[in-house]
């Protein structure tokens, strides 16, 4: 569904990602897993395009996106929820889900009442400036506008920064209900690895730049992967 | 002085004020496009209201009437804008004064274009509504009622278009976060594209529409262009409607006031100082952000 193959991405004369081959099927969740300043959102912004390649490939779906820009890359159904939200703080609520349906062009079909489904509470607040919520909320928000846009896969950079335990629980749960529902491919980058390992047992962890371990949940939280690469 | 004088006084003031705002307000509005919107300080903005007026004066030299001169030098000054945008604006987004030393580099280029292309001398265009409006004793020119309420319609549907409908919503998402913007699927460059050719065609415009209220010379944009920064950025930057009815009051309505009771230059002076105050307290603008 997803891949790159030898990925090398960086910021000036700066590389951050050494070549990383990475593999995520259809309706599967990876967890991205790594301490702070290890390449993780470099990863995300590799795949969706916000930061070029400098080598290697992306490929969504068979097809070679890899020199794409990221407005195609989203139109090909890569959905990104970036670190810090990223929401339209002077949009309603009600813009911003529709700023995700409409930003592609296009005459996608209002998902509106399934994104509600979803997220009750952002049906309380269609009207509200997106601003104005709280960080949870926010969050829900940025979810629910990507999937406004009838996205593939979401791409979610660190969703429990900043926000309450018992939020992160509950959106935990909602991407998990996603998954399940849609069958959605999911690529989660998180620190809080409680969060990712109630999500999914396929766990990546990124050092400098680098996959140094890959698999199953179980091998990972035995293993001293947990203490020497995420000081667990 | 009586209470009858007075009021007829006032009045006057406040009708001059009205026309003047609105005329201030179409002059001031493609910089506000840009400038808000996209962040780009668009010093050839003077020079681009001076080609809509010479474009104007030479459609109808051609022989076009005036309503079809206006709209080719609108379509004119936009592919100048287009053309500026393609070939140097859009590699400079990021840089705000790389963009001004450009674009002012552009407005000199501009300028002494226009000097080949038409010469210096003053050109005149006849205005197409030559009769006033008599309103409570007042006679109003009819074309600077008509460049007024042509203002306010623009100024309206923009509006519209910003607060009511899909592309508005595009256009503020793009100036509140353009990296998310591009990451929901928005081609922010071809946004940028248009809004700066939007901007450039909004110069156009108030060139056109004000060329027959003013004798036509290579600089007349450049007074326009000082005053349209002023009036941007006493407004309020991205403020496009009340910011921009707000400075223009202020750099235009109310120099009128001031006019009144004593020399242009002085009120001239007067409004300026007045606008430096306003900003030292709200550098923001007077329609600040909540």
């Amino acid at each position: 569904m997803l891949s790159a193959t030898g990925l090398h991405v960086g910021y000036g004369a700066i590389e951050v990602i050494h070549g990383i081959d990475f593999k995520v099927e259809t309706g599967e969740i990876v967890g991205l897993l790594g301490r702070n300043g290890m390449g993780k959102t470099t990863l995300i912004r590799g795949l969706n395009g916000s930061l070029p390649a400098r080598s290697g490939r992306v490929v969504l779906d068979g097809e070679d996106i890899t020199h794409l820009p990221m407005h195609l890359r989203s139109r090909r159904g890569i959905a990104t929820i970036v670190q810090g939200r990223g929401i339209f703080p002077k949009l309603t609520v009600w813009e911003n889900l529709e700023m995700g349906r409409i930003a592609g062009g296009g005459q996608k079909v209002s998902r509106l009442d399934e994104v509600i489904g979803y997220f009750p509470r952002l049906g309380e607040r269609l009207k509200q400036l997106a601003g104005s919520m709280s960080g949870g909320e926010q969050q829900m928000l940025a979810i629910g506008r990507s999937l406004m846009s009838h996205p593939k896969v979401l791409l979610l950079d660190e969703p429990s920064d900043g926000i309450m335990p018992i939020l992160v629980q509950q959106i935990a749960k909602i991407l998990a209900e996603i998954n399940r529902r849609e069958k959605m491919t999911i690529v989660i980058v998180e620190q809080n690895v409680p969060m990712v390992f109630s999500l999914t047992s396929h766990c990546i962890i990124l050092e400098k730049g680098r996959i140094v371990a890959e698999g199953n949940r179980d091998d990972i939280a035995d293993s001293e992967i947990m203490k020497e690469y995420l000081a667990l | 002085m009586t209470h009858e004088t007075v009021f007829h006084a006032i009045l006057s003031l406040a009708i001059q004020g009205t026309l003047i705002t609105f005329v201030y307000a179409l002059a001031a509005l493609g910089l506000a496009v840009v400038f808000g919107l996209i962040g780009v300080i668009n010093m050839a903005h003077g020079a681009m209201i001076t080609l809509g007026a010479y474009f104007t004066w030479a459609c109808l030299s051609a022989g076009l009437p005036f309503g079809l001169a206006v709209l080719v030098a609108v379509a004119g000054v936009g592919l100048v804008g287009l053309i500026v945008e393609h070939a140097l604006i859009r590699h400079f987004y990021d840089k705000p004064f790389e963009t001004l030393l450009l674009t002012w580099g552009l407005f000199l280029i501009l300028t002494e274009l226009i000097k080949i292309a038409f010469g210096s001398d003053i050109r005149t265009i006849p205005t197409p509504l030559p009769s006033a409006i008599a309103f409570l004793g007042f006679h109003i020119p009819e074309y600077e009622a008509l460049v007024a309420l042509l203002s306010a319609a623009l100024l309206g549907a923009i509006g519209l278009v910003f607060y009511k409908t899909s592309y508005g919503i595009k256009i503020r998402a793009l100036t509140q976060n353009r990296e998310v913007a591009g990451l929901l699927g928005l081609n922010v460059a071809a946004t940028y594209k248009i809004v700066f050719v939007a901007g450039a065609m909004l110069a156009g415009l108030a060139g056109a529409l004000m060329s027959p209220i003013l004798s036509i010379d290579p600089t007349i944009g450049n007074i326009y262009l000082v005053r349209s920064f002023f009036v941007v950025i006493v407004g309020g930057i991205g403020q496009l409607l009340g910011g921009t009815l707000a400075g223009s009051f202020l750099i235009g309505g109310s120099q009128t006031i001031f006019g009144a009771f004593s020399s242009q230059v002085i009120a001239q002076t007067i409004v300026f100082a007045l606008a430096i105050v306003v900003l030292r307290f709200r550098p923001t603008g007077v329609f600040k952000e909540k």
